[in-house]
């Protein structure tokens, strides 16, 4: 299989985990895209490092939330959020282009407002838990133990259910 | 509204197609992009190759100016100092490249496949003022360059500025004069540093912290 078509492949299956766990990190629909353009960058300049000492998902979970929170620290930094640094995104930015075929439910949406408005690290375990990984493969993306992981994410629920029915009361 | 109810709606999200202007694969998304990025890891290629090449010219045109002053000093009596700028100015030049070139190095050569936690450690390495690695390059460079300009240069400085033949008085203001500038240098890279990079530094410290506490919560 040439580099070319793992990554093919790659992309076909992983694209849209990918996509969704963005949203956790950026509100901004067009920031958004640019986070998860630059993602689908990492993977492309990682590919020849996967030696499949881990599952791949947690290989492309791990470049997904790395290259997540790298851009959250810069978006901190500038105030502006999400334009991939770096010659090669800048050029990659100008002439990409993504087209969102589907708009984000209002209750989804309400929902990644509060998880954008986490702390970092808990926006990583809650897209994580968000697309159904054990409690194994989130400590292994993380490279924090299984009990903590179990503790954090009981304690982000509960932040999140308390922010989500403070914000849905406001709503109406 | 319960996170664990929301789970499969999650799940309708798809992400949107990702195209490349003006491809000759505009209809192929995925296919347009591929071709997108082998490009421009070709022109990052083709840089580098230019950036080395460069090096290794300047290096070979330093080089070959000091060996032809080496083998033909000049009939006056300053070829043996002429020797000594020559080979001083070859030596910084090649200590500068071999710093240059390893910085560049480490600092391109970014992991995002690794975990969380380790990430978080190699980005505050990057972003720390200074390593010990740093600061031992630093300093072991400047003390080369003062002693080899110092060593290079007193003489005919010395004549220059009026000193006369002895060298000596250049010897001590030289390397005084280079100190002043290296402090200048310091103090100014410093404050890029808290402008530009301590910020960063700051908030992957706090999540390095949020993780630790987490940890210790457990333990």
């Amino acid at each position: 299989m040439t580099r070319e078509n793992t990554y093919t492949a790659l992309l076909e299956e992983h694209r849209d985990r990918i996509y969704r766990m963005c949203c956790c990190y950026v509100r901004d629909p067009e920031l958004r895209k640019d986070a998860f353009q630059q993602v689908l960058i990492h993977l492309w300049q990682n590919l020849d490092s996967f030696e499949g000492r881990s599952q791949l998902g947690t290989w492309v979970y791990r470049i997904t939330v790395n290259t997540c929170l790298g851009l959250l620290q810069k978006e901190q930094r500038r105030q502006r959020v999400f334009l991939p640094s770096g010659e090669l995104g800048d050029q990659l930015t100008e002439r990409l282009q993504t087209e969102e075929s589907n708009d984000i439910e209002e209750d989804l949406q309400l929902m990644y407002a509060c998880i954008n408005d986490l702390p970092p690290l808990d926006r990583t375990l809650i897209s994580l838990y968000l697309e159904d990984l054990s409690t194994k493969e989130m400590a292994e993306v993380l490279d924090i133990s299984e009990a903590n992981v179990r503790v954090k994410i009981h304690r982000i629920k509960a932040t999140l259910k308390e922010a989500m029915e403070g914000k849905n009361h406001g709503h109406r | 509204m319960d996170i664990d109810n929301m789970k499969s709606k999650t799940m309708r999200i798809k992400a949107p197609e990702v195209g490349v202007r003006n491809s000759e694969h505009a209809g192929e998304p995925t296919q347009s992009l591929v071709d997108l990025l082998k490009a421009t890891d070709q022109q990052h290629l083709k840089k580098t190759r230019q950036a080395r090449m460069f090096i290794m010219i300047a290096t070979a045109a330093f080089l070959f100016a000091f060996v032809m002053t080496l083998l033909d000093p000049g009939s006056d009596d300053r070829g043996r100092e002429r020797q000594m700028m020559y080979g001083s100015i070859v030596l910084v030049y090649v200590l500068v490249s071999i710093v240059y070139v390893a910085g560049v190095r480490k600092l391109a050569r970014v992991d995002h496949a690794v975990p969380v936690r380790q990430f978080l450690q190699e980005a505050e390495r990057r972003y720390r003022f200074m390593q010990r690695s740093d600061w031992m390059l630093s300093l072991g460079g400047l003390l080369a360059v003062i002693l080899l300009t110092t060593i290079g240069y007193a003489p005919y400085l010395s004549r220059l500025f009026g000193f006369g033949d002895d060298p000596t008085a250049m010897y001590i203001l030289f390397p005084c004069f280079l100190i002043i500038v290296a402090a200048f240098g310091f103090y100014f890279t410093w404050k890029n540093w808290q402008r530009d990079r301590a910020p960063l530094w700051r908030q992957i410290r706090e999540m390095q912290d949020e993780l630790e506490s987490s940890w210790n919560d457990v333990r």
